[in-house]
């Protein structure tokens, strides 16, 4: 009977030092995860801050009043909900969970600023003349005579999307020659692509207005289309280039021996394999064309060739003082398409690992 | 070990990033407007006030030109010290 009581007390003494192992460990990893995500939600409110005021001045702030019981409200409730909520992430495993949390917090903000909340701002989508009704003024103003914002967003979007084109035909090519090619002044080539960056668009604004002058592409969307696409060039064919290098040759190699064209290898072999490259200076090529303010500026003067950059300038420059209300309310309907396309190529861009070269 | 791996991304991106702060002064115009008498204005910044404001066109594109020289000399050190030229390897594929 010793004998078999001794294993028995062993394997429980082992046992309980294993649990002792197991619970300490997820108490440090506990501890650690939610020090980490405190740290990240410390860092991150820089970021997030403008963005909430945006979002909550433009549904709240009335003309001609300063107030900021909404967004002190607001800040109450969602800072230490945030915190709650990361904190309840560590216990709370289920989704149901996590949602009942999450209406939970919906609730108490629309119970305690809900009334204030109105869509006075947003009628710019709909009447040209919202400086006016919103400010019940009799006199033209400023913003009596701007075009309608719809105008601006066409444009800005066949801007943005025309020089998406461009860039990724462009860059494509440019990057499959460069990776796959030997042409006389190759390496010379690259290099000048690289150092080609230290020129700033700045100093080279006037050099573009008389070019643009001379050219008769002045106040035309084409000309701005151009200049923008040619500034996104070097870092797309780059990009492009590194991509391309990650492709390896032996894939090309069989797809000639196969009997393809070099034309046929390239479209149905090597492209599919860089396609997370395309989608990445896709996306760096719109955003970059949504965001242009400093050459539409420059370029563009009359009211039918707006770009919605050039909308919200004019918005805030009212003469009787800015009316942050409205600002932030086109504010959010410019930035509005940049997140949803950033919310559906989310997926496809953290995939993406900037392609490095084989050797 | 990671690093090495990711070596030429790094590389690329230190270039760049580089010329690109170099030249870069939007931000710290909004914010500090050259700051108190001066004391937060960048280079670019100063050859934008005296190109645009004060109407010195050419004396604002001689020192842009200094500043683009200077970028130009660290980005070819760059290539230089990142030993950049084997991004460039020998095409294996002779058929046109």
């Amino acid at each position: 009977m010793a004998t078999l009581a001794a294993p028995a007390t062993e394997r429980n003494e082992a046992q309980a030092h294993w649990d002792r192992l197991a619970a300490k460990s997820r108490r440090e990893r506990a501890v650690g995860q939610g020090l980490l995500l405190a740290f990240l939600c410390v860092v991150s409110l820089p970021i997030l801050l403008p963005y909430f005021w945006m979002f909550t001045i433009s549904v709240s702030a009335r003309t001609g009043g300063v107030e900021s019981v909404v967004l002190w409200r607001a800040c109450a409730i969602l800072v230490p909900a945030v915190i709650v909520f990361g904190v309840l992430r560590l216990f709370v495993e289920t989704r149901r969970g996590v949602w009942i949390g999450g209406l939970a917090i919906a609730l108490l903000i629309a119970l305690s600023i809900g009334d204030r909340l109105h869509l006075q701002n947003w009628t710019f989508l709909s009447s040209p003349n919202f400086v006016q009704e919103l400010e019940g003024r009799r006199e033209a103003t400023v913003a009596s005579q701007f075009p309608s914002v719809w105008t601006a967003f066409t444009n800005s979007l066949a801007l943005a999307t025309i020089q998406t084109v461009m860039v990724l035909t462009v860059a494509t090519l440019a990057g499959y020659y460069l990776s796959r090619f030997k042409f006389l002044g190759r390496a010379g080539f690259l290099q000048a692509l690289l150092v080609l960056h230290a020129f700033p668009a700045m100093t080279l604004i006037i050099p573009i207005f008389l070019l643009m002058y001379w050219t008769g592409l002045l106040d035309t969307l084409s000309g701005v289309i151009l200049v923008i696409a040619t500034l996104e060039l070097p870092f797309a064919v780059f990009i492009m280039k590194g991509f391309f290098d990650a492709v390896p040759w032996d894939i090309e190699m069989s797809a000639l021996v196969d009997g393809a064209s070099r034309r046929q290898a390239f479209f149905h072999v090597v492209l599919p394999q860089v396609r997370v490259g395309l989608l990445a200076i896709g996306v760096f090529a719109f955003i970059k064309g949504w965001e242009e303010y400093v050459f539409v500026r420059t370029l563009l003067f009359d009211k039918q060739n707006w770009v919605m950059s050039l909308y919200i300038f004019w918005v805030s420059e009212d003469i009787m003082g800015v009316d942050y209300g409205v600002v932030a309310a086109v504010a959010v309907f410019y930035v509005l398409p940049s997140i949803v396309l950033y919310l559906l190529c989310q997926k496809y861009l953290v995939q993406m690992s900037l392609g490095g070269i084989k050797g | 070990m990671v690093l090495p791996a990711i070596r030429w991304p790094l590389s690329f991106i230190t270039v760049y990033q580089t010329l690109s702060l170099l030249v870069s002064f939007e931000y710290i115009w909004l914010i500090t407007d050259g700051g108190p008498f001066y004391d937060t204005t960048v280079y670019a910044l100063y050859v934008y006030k005296r190109a645009f404001e004060s109407g010195q066109y050419a004396y604002g594109a001689a020192l842009a030109l200094l500043l683009v020289a200077i970028g130009i000399a660290a980005s070819l050190l760059m290539w230089r010290f990142f030993d950049m030229k084997r991004l460039l390897q020998e095409p294996r594929i002779e058929v046109q």
